[in-house]
């Protein structure tokens, strides 16, 4: 999932003008941001026979990384905190169905979750799933935007990205 | 993971993030 998570940021923050766009976009990417710095110090291998991220990627790990990241924000009040946690716990929600492996209760769990893990097999019926997913997202950001007073042509240069970025996947 | 993917990951993510960020916080209301 890459576009889906972008419009899952962007969701929310319709849902919470005071939280800042970069700390949601920057959110719904934390597990990412950790999975590459996890695999560059060889924490998780992701060579196709040894593939592990559950240090970045598993739910009680994905739910204490959203703590973390909500946390700093204490300054800017709840509802901006709670935006923060969302936008990393959309994460591993929006990654459920579509990751290449399953997901971790916890490191090491022998309990995954998850409903399709071969990205091989199943790669164009999950890219029209993202495709749901990022119109959903962006139908509610551009509802709920437009609704705050953002200009359209922001709104619409917003949406033109995020589906420009779903299309770049396809490549 | 080698240097060249990390930084094509990290890009891929940074200027839409960038971007993205500057339109929605910087690009004025309507009313």
């Amino acid at each position: 999932m890459y576009a889906g998570h972008i419009a899952a940021g962007l969701a929310i923050k319709g849902y919470t003008a005071k939280a800042p766009t970069w700390a949601l976009l920057t959110g719904v990417f934390v597990p990412d941001f950790l999975w590459i710095a996890f695999a560059r110090m060889g924490i998780e291998p992701t060579r196709p026979d040894a593939f592990f991220d559950d240090w970045s990627h598993s739910l009680l790990m994905v739910v204490i990384w959203a703590a973390l990241f909500a946390a700093l924000f204490w300054r800017l009040g709840r509802t901006v905190m709670l935006a923060a946690w969302l936008a990393v716990f959309s994460h591993f929600l929006l990654d459920a169905p579509i990751h290449p492996k399953y997901l971790a209760l916890y490191p090491h769990s022998s309990f995954h979750i998850g409903v399709v893990a071969s990205h091989g097999q199943f790669a164009l019926r999950n890219w029209f799933v993202e495709c749901l997913v990022v119109l959903i997202l962006s139908f509610v950001y551009a509802r709920r935007a437009h609704r705050c007073g953002l200009r359209g042509n922001l709104i619409a240069a917003t949406l033109v990205l995020a589906a420009g970025l779903q299309l770049l996947t396809l490549l | 993971m080698n240097t060249q993917h990390v930084v094509v990951q990290l890009l891929l993510i940074l200027i839409p993030l960038i971007v993205i960020s500057l339109m929605n916080e910087f690009g004025g209301q309507e009313r």
